[in-house]
């Protein structure tokens, strides 16, 4: 691994493998699913797919109105970038796109220990870059529904 | 790159083909158990063949060698060599599951069953007779077969024998239009039994011309007489001008068989017919041995259909239907774009257009659509392994093979389908000995049926064995403290017990319970692929599943229903009926909201209240009530708008959403948004939803019914005509039932609530094409004492106002006006004047019809 797609949302800045990413797209329609988990901000058709969209700031804190929840209820539309893993698709909204970062493995460090468990289990390192950290998820996590819904109510 | 990837495809095609092949040879080889005979065998030994040719390219040592070493067992068999006896079909099963597991990953060296080998070489090597007896000539005018003497059959021995005819002899009898047979016959059962009488009768008929040759199997005389008190097989071959069977009465002789080997073609049918005639006497038309063809056949054809099949990966099939969806979504969005033009010529094209993509999208979904004989092939396999394991006997009949199923749901469903099936041999069928004291055969019957029903399938699993000990299961439910009420229950209610997780009967469980799949896996199952399974059994007479599943998966009609800037689509099959929601008749008993709907009284579930904590009944300016009905409820949803009714592709939502039972799934709709689909079970389970309707009517409280102030129109289409009526009359829509339906005095009817109702057609009376042989829905309207149906295939859902509004442009009063409506010319109809033609054709009310009964 050396070349991170990263972004802002809220506070944080995430990074994950260009590998990983298949698709960014801007604008996107997000729909709300009413009774979802709460991590999901809704369903976004991409590419003639649905895709679930998950809201990291839930998970990271700095949580963001769902679709729907906003004004007179005027869904919202944000950026998305799309995960593909394993032939799974799952995508998480940004605030902003930054840089594509290129990273040395010796760069690589663990989670910080004040991290929850919840969040140190989607974080698989953090990189260091000028007074900035960057979170580099584990998609995998954010593939597995059971553990993450688990995971958030014991937070 | 690519020509690895092609590498790849060519493999994965020969995998396909070679399961599918083994698939096949399987169910043959049950067939070979059932009684051998040498087409069967050659059948098994094609197949295998095939199979031994496409894994040679897997380079995989011991597949090519196991393979090769079935197909010399079976060349054995073919020969005469190997009698087909119980073990050794048991060495080809195996054999045969061994190459299907191995098939899996070709490239691993299977570690399956170290042995099979060795058992392959065993029975190899074993003979059950001289080969030097066996008479293997392929050579296109070899006429194998079987004289069995009687008796022999018992000891499992046959004795395969090949007859030589002579080429020169059929050809010769063909060039004189006569027709050749060869007729196997016991001596002993000649007139007189005397072999010098039967040779004096051949001397005679070979002077006539009517007899090309005689064989005595003069070498096994001996042997036979000693195995079975002395039977004496013969085999005649006759050329004859005049049917077989005249000859055969002109010299007495008494067949046991009949084989044809050529005969002019108009003789054939004649001979066939004048056989049926004889008893004891099996007739086989030989094919014809100028044409008869090469070793291997196509895989998967149906024998004769001639329907050339072209293989198409599945991947490549969604994405086909993908894109179906899409275009359709692309042509409703286009449609109502073209609505705001006033150009005739558009409309005109568009209608084509949104016609075609309907055509092309129902074709590409019967791509998907294989007929339900492939999961019943797996059947016998089952049912015979069963019996050998429970020292039962079972026969297994199917009906409706080639009712056609979407391939994911044959493949949802099969586990389920092989579970029962295993029930009905391990808990159904009694053993022999009980079956006895019960007065039936030994051998049970479970007989396995597929049937198309309205656009649905319906799968029977019935079998003839004891049935279910309704009280047993009574009593487990109330020790297991599953049901409070469960000794009360009648016996259906009992039966439907056995699909509770956690219910064991104590004798019910036996080694092949147990396996992973429990019988409320199997309804889990049927839900899951948009179906249902019920029971019913007579106790002593036996057991009947009955499983109810769409055709197709994917792609639905909906209703979309709107509810702020979100739409959610909602089924057209759960939905009973679209009424406006009124305010004041809405009450409250315990804390259900209840409404009444003309004389009854429904649970309500307002969806914005559900979704966003903000009534829709109180949002929108005149909510809907959107009636839908499950297997347990029926209730009302509350809506802020509805909707036309849309085609949509459903998609899964993902893992996700998992638990979630809101939803069924999601929609891309025409304009790239996304719908969730509601589903009508889950909702009710969500808000937990009193299943009995029963109560509430009960606690019925008296609401006043109060008359509209504006006019809605119900808009339908009937023979591709659109209509509307007002909502004034209350139309109620029903899905359309052939059962209910009766012809009186040459007019429609159906029974609906007690009343005979007539139907109408509304076309009829513009006389338009002939109305469709059966409508989809039924609109029952009521107006004074009259009720009505009138039928349509369409329901466009209900418009508020009408555009366009122009006279009658008619020469009759059946119509107040014609309306614009999304750019297609609708018809207001008049139901008074309606009701009116119909007294006029004397048909009475209900009030007048009760006068004349008293």
């Amino acid at each position: 691994m050396n070349q991170l797609l990263t972004w802002r949302l809220g506070a944080w800045r995430f990074g994950l493998p260009l590998e990983d990413c298949s698709e960014v797209r801007e604008k996107a329609r997000i729909h709300h699913i009413p009774h979802a988990r709460p991590y999901i901000l809704g369903v976004a058709n991409l590419r003639g797919e649905v895709v679930a969209v998950i809201d990291l700031g839930r998970f990271f804190g700095s949580r963001r109105p769902r679709a729907g929840e906003e004004g007179n209820g005027q869904p919202s539309a944000c950026t998305l970038i799309r995960i593909k893993h394993r032939e799974q698709n799952v995508a998480v909204n940004v605030d902003s796109l930054t840089d594509v970062m290129t990273v040395e493995p010796e760069q690589l460090e663990p989670p910080p220990s004040n991290f929850t468990e919840l969040q140190a289990s989607l974080t698989a390192h953090v990189v260091q870059t000028g007074d900035e950290v960057v979170l580099v998820l584990r998609p995998r996590a954010l593939l597995e529904p059971r553990e993450l819904a688990v995971k958030l109510k014991d937070a | 790159m690519s020509a690895s990837l092609d590498m790849e495809s060519i493999r994965q095609e020969f995998i396909t083909e070679s399961r599918e092949l083994l698939e096949r040879a399987e169910s043959v080889v049950l067939r070979l158990e059932q009684g051998p005979d040498a087409e069967t065998i050659n059948e098994v030994f094609r197949l295998v063949h095939t199979v031994k040719g496409n894994v040679g390219i897997f380079e995989n040592q011991r597949l090519t060698r196991i393979a090769h070493s079935l197909e010399s067992l079976l060349g054995n068999m073919r020969g005469g060599i190997r009698v087909c006896e119980p073990a050794l079909i048991d060495t080809i099963l195996v054999s045969l599951d061994w190459l299907k597991t191995a098939l899996r990953s070709p490239d691993i060296e299977s570690e399956l069953d170290p042995d099979l080998e060795d058992r392959l070489r065993t029975s190899l090597t074993t003979t059950d007779r001289d080969v030097s007896e066996s008479v293997v000539d392929r050579d296109a005018r070899t006429l194998k077969s079987e004289s069995q003497p009687p008796g022999s059959h018992e000891k499992g021995r046959r004795r395969a024998e090949g007859v030589r005819i002579p080429a020169k002899l059929v050809r010769q009898a063909e060039r004189e239009g006569r027709e050749v047979a060869a007729v196997f016959l016991e001596l002993t059962e000649q007139s007189d039994g005397s072999l010098s009488a039967f040779l004096s009768t051949c001397a005679a008929a070979r002077d006539a011309g009517d007899l090309l040759m005689c064989r005595l199997r003069h070498d096994e005389i001996p042997d036979l007489a000693a195995a079975n008190g002395g039977g004496l097989p013969a085999v005649l071959l006759i050329a004859s001008a005049t049917p077989v069977l005249e000859v055969l009465d002109r010299y007495g002789w008494q067949a046991r068989k009949l084989k044809i080997v050529s005969a002019p073609a108009d003789r054939i049918t004649a001979s066939k017919q004048a056989t049926t005639a004889l008893p004891n006497t099996e007739l086989e038309t030989a094919p014809n041995p100028g044409t008869s063809g090469p070793i291997s056949e196509g895989p998967a054809d149906p024998p004769g259909t001639g329907v050339e099949h072209l293989r198409v990966s599945l991947p490549l099939i969604d994405r086909m239907i993908n894109l179906a969806g899409a275009t359709i979504g692309a042509r409703n969005e286009l449609m109502q774009l073209i609505v705001g033009y006033d150009e005739p010529r558009l409309h005109l094209v568009g209608t084509r257009l949104g016609q075609l993509v309907t055509n092309l999208q129902e074709e590409i979904m019967r791509t998907r659509l294989q007929e339900v004989r492939a999961l019943f092939r797996r059947i016998p396999r089952v049912v015979r392994d069963v019996c050998r394991s429970t020292g039962k006997q079972a026969n297994v009949s199917f009906e409706g093979e080639e009712v056609e199923l979407d391939k994911n749901l044959i493949d949802a469903i099969g586990e389920a389908i092989l579970h029962l099936v295993r029930n009905a041999v391990d808990h159904g069928i009694e053993a022999p000995a009980e079956r006895a004291r019960a007065g039936k055969p030994a051998v049970g019957q479970i007989k396995i049926s597929a049937a198309v029903q309205n656009g649905s399938v319906s799968l029977t699993i019935q079998d003839d064995g004891g049935g279910i000990n309704h009280q047993a299961l009574r009593d487990a439910a109330l020790r297991a403290n599953l049901i409070p009420g469960a000794a009360t229950l009648s016996d259906e209610e009992a039966a439907d017990l056995i699909f509770l997780p956690g219910l064991s009967t104590a004798k019910q469980v036996t080694e092949t319970s147990g396996r992973g799949v429990g019988m409320d896996a199997v309804r889990e199952s049927f839900k899951r692929a948009g179906g249902s399974v019920t029971v019913s059994s007579t106790p002593g007479k036996g057991t009947c599943f009955q499983a109810t599943l769409p055709q197709t998966l994917s792609i639905v009609t909906c209703l979309t229903v709107r509810l702020g800037d979100e739409r959610y689509a909602v089924p057209q099959a759960a939905i009973d009926e679209l009424a406006r929601f009124e305010k004041r008749n809405v009450s409250t008993v315990g804390d259900q909201l209840v409404y009444r709907l003309r004389d009854r009284l429904l649970a309500v579930i307002d969806l914005g209240q559900l979704f966003y904590e903000r009534e829709a009944a109180a949002t929108a300016v005149e909510p809907i009530l959107v009636i839908l009905r499950t297997d347990r409820h029926q209730y009302g949803l509350v809506v802020e708008e509805i909707g036309n009714p849309e085609e949509i592709l459903v998609k899964p939502m993902g893992a996700h959403f998992e638990g979630l039972a809101l939803y069924s799934g999601a929609a891309v709709l025409g304009d790239g948004s996304v719908t969730p689909i509601l589903d009508a079970g889950g909702i009710a389970r969500f808000v937990n939803l009193q299943a009995s309707l029963e109560d509430l009517q009960a606690a019925e409280t008296t609401g006043s019914h109060v008359e509209n102030s504006f006019e809605n129109f119900l808009l339908f289409e009937s023979s591709g005509q659109r209509f509307a009526i007002s909502t004034d009359y209350s139309p109620r829509i029903e899905k359309y039932n052939t059962s209910v339906r009766e012809e009186m005095l040459g007019r429609t009817i159906v029974k609906h609530d007690g009343l005979i109702v007539p139907v109408i057609s509304p076309s009829a009376f513009y006389r338009t094409e002939a109305a469709r042989a059966e409508p989809v829905f039924l609109i029952l309207l009521r107006s004074g004492e009259m009720t009505v149906a009138l039928s349509a295939d369409v329901i466009h859902g209900v418009r508020k106002d009408l555009d366009n509004v122009q006279k009658n442009a008619f020469d009759t009063d059946i119509a107040i006006s014609q309306a614009l409506v999304d750019g297609r010319t609708v018809v207001v109809l008049n139901v008074p004047a309606l009701i009116k033609q119909l007294r006029q054709d004397g048909f009475k009310s209900k009030n007048e019809l009760e006068a004349v009964k008293s």
